[in-house]
C-alpha cells in the first residue's frame, strides 16, 4: 500500500485502536504523565484488557502512506468516569493534578474498574455521563508544520466522531500546558489544580494542565467549537444491543467483513445474524426505513440495507452510544 | 419513515440538495439577499439547471421526524467563482454589498457561466480554486432555541463535508450582522466593503446591513487549529484521479440511500452502475495494488457490496479525491 506516489502524500484518516497498535501507541505515551518504567510495563499489559472495554474511547491517526509500524501519528484516549470516582477526584471543584495518572493506578488496582455497557448506559439516559480525555498525543508537534496541522485536522475528526452521541453532563481533558492553546480551541475551558501553584516550574511539555466543560456551560456557548457540540444530543430511536451498536460502530469505519469477524469474535453466520438482527429492530421501530416492500427480499438487499442503516448512524451517533432507562 | 419518527425528538441529517427540493428550499432564500419578485420568481428554473453544476455546492439539513414536504430545515449554497468573477467583484479587496443579489443576476442574464469541470480541476490542481458561499438559512432563527443549536451543529458539519478536499486559494462570505458570532467561530475574518457601502447605488439589498468575511490559504494558516474553515484548508492532492462520473457516484454514495436514487441521479441503468463501480476498483487497484488486501481483485462479483464500503470508508476521510483535479500541463 506504498506505491511511489503514496510515499510522498499523506493519507491520513483515523480508525478505533486494535490490539495489534498498542505497541506502537506507547511510542506516543506523553512525557507530562511522568510515567516511570515499571508503570509503564503494567500499564502496556493492561492496555491488552482495556482496548475493548465499552468505558474506553480509543483511536489511532495513521497515516497510509507510511510503511506499516510507523504509520501511527497521533493516539487519544478517553474514558467513561463513574460519579463517584469524578466525585473522589474532585473534577467538579478542584482535583489535584496528574489525575490521568491517578485513573490509570485505580485501574491497576483493581479500585475503579471500568464502567460496563449498562452503566454507561444508564448514566447516559440520566444525562449524568462523565467523559475524560486521559491523553492525545502526536508524534510531532511543530504547529508551524503542515503536516502536523493536517494530523490536527484529521484529530478533529476523530475527536466528534468517537465523542459524539452522548449525552454528557461534564467533559474533561487533561494534557500539557503545551497543547493548552489546541484544547482551548476545541472549546474546551481551563480549570484549576488545587496544587497549580507547585507545578509552575515544569516546563510547558511537562507541565499538567486541566480542561473541561459542562453542559451548562456548553449551552451559553455558539455551536462550532468540537467540545461544544459534542454537548449536542438527542435520545436513541431504535436501541440497539450491545452487540449490534458494536457491530455499527465497527462499520463505519470498515474493512471487511473479515476483520469484523475478528473483532466481534463471530463466525460470519454471527455477523448475519446480528445484521438481520439490526435490520428486523430497524423495521420494527421504522417500518418504512427501509422503502417499501424492502423486507420481501433480505438476500438481495442485505448489502443495500446496510449502506442505508450505516448513512443513517453515522450522521445519528445517538443510536451508536449505550442507552439504558432505569425502570420506575 | 415519517410514520414512527417521533415529532418531539428531531432526527436532522444532512445531504447534497436534490432537484426535487428546490421549491422546498425557496422559502429560504435570505431577505437580507434583496432579490426582487422578478429575480425570485426566475430561480426555481434557474435552479434546475444549478442542481447539477460541479461548480455548485448546494446541501440541506432535513429533518426526518416532520412530515414529507416539511422537512427542510436550511438550505446552504457556495459556488466556485473564477478569477476573473472574483476580480469583477472585488472579492479579493473591498466589494460593493449585494453579491448574492448580483451573482443570481449575472446568473440569470448568463454573464456569469459556471465553471465546467474542466475548469475547476486546473484551478484545484493549481490551488487556485475561490469558493464564495452564497447564502445559508434556517427555517427558525432563534439562536437561544435548543432546535437552532441543533441545526447549526448540523450546518458546520455539512459545510466542512460539503467544502473540504479542495485546495483553496480563498474563501469569502457576505452575511447578515446576526451571524457575525458564528462567523467567527467557524474561522472567517471580518473584512471591509467598499467605502460608501449602504448609501447610493451602493445600498444594502434587503434594507439590512450586511457584513463581509473572507479567509485566504494563507491566513488559514494562523487560525486556531481547530477551526472548521483551518480544517477544510487542509489539503493534499488526490491518490486515485477519477473520472468526473466515478467522483460523482462516490460523492452521492456517501449519503447513500439505494441503487434506484443513484441510478436516475447519474442517468445510468443498474448495468451502467455496476460498470461504473469496477471501473473504480480498477482505477484504485491500479493505483494502490494493495488497497484491497491480498486477492481483492479475484472475485469482483461476490466482493461487490464490501469493496464499496472500502472504498467508501477511504473517500469519506480523503475527500480530495472527490474533487476535480487536473495537473496537466
Amino acid at each position: 500500500m506504498t506505491p511511489p506516489t503514496a510515499r510522498r502524500v499523506p493519507r491520513l484518516r483515523y480508525r478505533p485502536t486494535a490490539l495489534q497498535d498498542l505497541d506502537e501507541c506507547f511510542e506516543l505515551m506523553p512525557a507530562w504523565l511522568g510515567l516511570d518504567a515499571a508503570l509503564r510495563d503494567q500499564l502496556r499489559r493492561l492496555w491488552d484488557s482495556l482496548v475493548d472495554q465499552p468505558a474506553v474511547l480509543t483511536g489511532v491517526m495513521e497515516d497510509m502512506a507510511l510503511p506499516l509500524g510507523q504509520r501511527i501519528q497521533a493516539w487519544g484516549v478517553t474514558m467513561a468516569l463513574r460519579p463517584a470516582q469524578v466525585q473522589a477526584l474532585a473534577l467538579d471543584s478542584g482535583p489535584h493534578a496528574h489525575v490521568t495518572r491517578r485513573i490509570y493506578a485505580s485501574l491497576l488496582d483493581g479500585s475503579q474498574p471500568p464502567l460496563s455497557d449498562r452503566e454507561i448506559g444508564l448514566l447516559n439516559a440520566r444525562g449524568e455521563l462523565v467523559l475524560m480525555i486521559l491523553h492525545f498525543s502526536q508524534r510531532q508537534n511543530d504547529l508551524s508544520d503542515p503536516y502536523v496541522s493536517s494530523v490536527i485536522a484529521i484529530a478533529n475528526d476523530t475527536f466528534r466522531a468517537f465523542h459524539d452521541g452522548y449525552q454528557l453532563r461534564a467533559f474533561f481533558y487533561e494534557t500539557s500546558a503545551e497543547v493548552e492553546p489546541i484544547a482551548s480551541a476545541s472549546g474546551f475551558l481551563m480549570r484549576r489544580y488545587v496544587d497549580e501553584d507547585s507545578l509552575q516550574a515544569l516546563r510547558p511539555a511537562l507541565r499538567p494542565t486541566l480542561m473541561g466543560l459542562t453542559r451548562e456551560e456548553a449551552r451559553t456557548r455558539l455551536p462550532g467549537a468540537p467540545a461544544r457540540n459534542t454537548f449536542e444530543h438527542q435520545p436513541p430511536m431504535f436501541r440497539f444491543s450491545a452487540s449490534q451498536r458494536r457491530l455499527l460502530w465497527l462499520s463505519l469505519f470498515d474493512d471487511s467483513d473479515e476483520h469484523l469477524m475478528q473483532a466481534l469474535e463471530v463466525s460470519i453466520h454471527g455477523l448475519k445474524k446480528l445484521w438481520r438482527g439490526i435490520y428486523e429492530r430497524i423495521e420494527d421501530v421504522a417500518p418504512d426505513f427501509f422503502g417499501e416492500a424492502a423486507g420481501d427480499n433480505e438476500g438481495r438487499r442485505g448489502p443495500e440495507k446496510r449502506r442505508q442503516v450505516l448513512a443513517y448512524v453515522r450522521q445519528r451517533p445517538e443510536e451508536l452510544r449505550p442507552w439504558a432507562e432505569q425502570r420506575a | 419513515m415519517n410514520r414512527v419518527l417521533r415529532p418531539p425528538i428531531p432526527r436532522l441529517r444532512h445531504r447534497p440538495s436534490l432537484r426535487e427540493d428546490i421549491a422546498e428550499c425557496m422559502p429560504l432564500l435570505p431577505a437580507w439577499a434583496g432579490l426582487d419578485a422578478a429575480t425570485r420568481a426566475a430561480l426555481p428554473t434557474l435552479w434546475e439547471r444549478l442542481c447539477d453544476e460541479p461548480s455548485v455546492l448546494s446541501s440541506v439539513t432535513e429533518d426526518l421526524a416532520r412530515p414529507v414536504g416539511e422537512r427542510l430545515q436550511s438550505w446552504g449554497v457556495a459556488m466556485i467563482v473564477p478569477a476573473a468573477q472574483a476580480e469583477a467583484w472585488g472579492l479579493d479587496g473591498e466589494p460593493r454589498p449585494g453579491l448574492v443579489k448580483r451573482a443570481y443576476a449575472a446568473l440569470l442574464d448568463g454573464s456569469w457561466r459556471p465553471m465546467a469541470e474542466r475548469e475547476i480541476a486546473r484551478d484545484n490542481a493549481r490551488g487556485e480554486l475561490r469558493m464564495l458561499s452564497m447564502h445559508y438559512d434556517m427555517r427558525e432563527r432563534d439562536l437561544a432555541s435548543p432546535y437552532v443549536q441543533s441545526l447549526l451543529v448540523m450546518g458546520v458539519e455539512s459545510y466542512r463535508a460539503g467544502l473540504s478536499g479542495y485546495n483553496l486559494r480563498a474563501m469569502y462570505f457576505e452575511n447578515h450582522p446576526g451571524a457575525e458570532p458564528w462567523m467567527l467561530n467557524t474561522g472567517y475574518l471580518r473584512r471591509p466593503h467598499a467605502p460608501g457601502a449602504g448609501e447610493g447605488e451602493d445600498g444594502w439589498p434587503g434594507g439590512e446591513p450586511l457584513l463581509y468575511f473572507r479567509l485566504t490559504r494563507e491566513e488559514s494558516r494562523h487560525s486556531a487549529a481547530t477551526s472548521t474553515l483551518r480544517q477544510i484548508f487542509d489539503h493534499h492532492p488526490p491518490l486515485f484521479r477519477l473520472s468526473p462520473t466515478q467522483r460523482r457516484l462516490l460523492w452521492l454514495s456517501l449519503f447513500d440511500d439505494h441503487d434506484e436514487t443513484l441510478m436516475p441521479r447519474l442517468q445510468v441503468s443498474i448495468h451502467g452502475l455496476k460498470k461504473l463501480w469496477r471501473g473504480i476498483y480498477e482505477r484504485i487497484e491500479d493505483q494502490m495494488p494493495g488497497f484491497f488486501g491480498e486477492g481483492g481483485g479475484a472475485d469482483d462479483g461476490k466482493r461487490g457490496p464490501e469493496k464499496r464500503r472500502q472504498v467508501l470508508a477511504y473517500v469519506r476521510q480523503r475527500l480530495e479525491e472527490l474533487r476535480p483535479w487536473d495537473d496537466a500541463r
